[in-house]
């Protein structure tokens, strides 16, 4: 069998460790990516500490995934090889649940999340559920963009739901993968925008 | 000029958090996006003051974001790290040192 090189994490408080895994096969209704990059955010501490009920090891961390479709998997339409995808947090739903019937698909009882009870992006490939993953357009870059999938989207939902309009203060606290992003969403909605963090050491952030 | 309409709380500290409450204008909002693990502590009397409030948000459309980014050019600031040292990437963004994301160059 073909393999790949993974990280994982093989019991809650163990460290990263390298490791050569078969390159998984996508089953019905799962697509097989190729990785090209993966973005690291605060989430893996929830699976390096143990902080999730039923939590099964050992496990691959990472959401902020972008890369090509390798291979589809059976009954999977509307992605084909060689198409640029994204994965992000939420791993995969149901349809059936009553939150499924509403079309929250992200508060699905029975949803997966990706690279914490199903393995993700810190690794060469990895099979993602179909309903989970996103187009990239081909303008965004892949390392560039990779952070986009959780960080980005975190922010940019929060801030565009938030009730704010145009000329409205809003201030972002900290300036961090999540800061970062929120201050630059907050500008270009147009907002009066100030950031808030300790110290000076990133006071030349524009 | 007045209170904030909104506080985006992105930095996990629960103290930081709660002394930006009477930052808010009237009927504003903190949304915390980052759970600190240690418990907030704040007198409720600072909401009452100008109807202010306090929300969680998770989620958030992710080609939304994406589109929105591509128009406007807010993109992120990546460090980027190959797959072999997620570790040395992890640790980096734990202590806040990262500008400002850290991304795992695979292929």
């Amino acid at each position: 069998m073909p393999t790949m090189k993974a990280i994982q994490i093989s019991a809650p408080g163990a460290d990263f460790e390298l490791v050569d895994r078969e390159i998984p096969e996508p089953n019905a209704g799962e697509l097989l990516i190729k990785v090209q990059a993966c973005g690291v955010c605060h989430g893996e501490a929830i699976l390096k500490g143990g902080h999730f009920p039923g939590l099964t090891y050992p496990r691959i961390p990472g959401h902020e995934v972008i890369g090509t479709i390798s291979k589809c998997g059976s009954d999977v339409s509307g992605w084909q090889a060689e198409q640029r995808v994204g994965v992000g947090w939420h791993g995969g739903h149901c349809f059936q649940c009553s939150a499924c019937r509403r079309g929250e698909f992200s508060a699905c009882t029975r949803n997966l999340v990706t690279g914490i009870t199903i393995d993700g992006g810190y690794a060469e490939y990895m099979v993602a559920r179909s309903e989970a993953v996103v187009s990239i357009p081909h303008e965004l870059d892949a390392i560039e963009g990779a952070p986009l999938l959780c960080a980005g989207r975190t922010v940019f939902g929060a801030l565009k739901s938030s009730g704010a309009r145009g000329g409205d203060v809003v201030a972002i606290h900290g300036i961090g993968g999540l800061g970062h992003l929120a201050i630059q969403y907050s500008r270009n909605l147009g907002f009066k925008t100030i950031a808030i963090s300790r110290g000076t050491d990133k006071g030349s952030y524009r | 000029m007045g209170g904030a309409r909104v506080i985006l709380c992105t930095a996990p500290n629960s103290r930081a958090i709660a002394e930006l409450i009477d930052g808010l204008g009237r009927d504003g909002k903190i949304i915390i996006v980052s759970a600190p693990q240690d418990m907030m502590q704040f007198h409720p009397g600072l909401l009452l003051k100008g109807n202010r409030s306090i929300a969680g948000w998770v989620s958030g459309n992710i080609e939304e974001a994406i589109h929105f980014s591509l128009l406007s050019g807010a993109m992120p600031m990546v460090e980027t790290f190959p797959l072999e040292q997620a570790a040395i990437a992890f640790d980096k963004m734990m202590a806040a040192k990262v500008r400002f994301r850290a991304v795992l160059k695979i292929a």
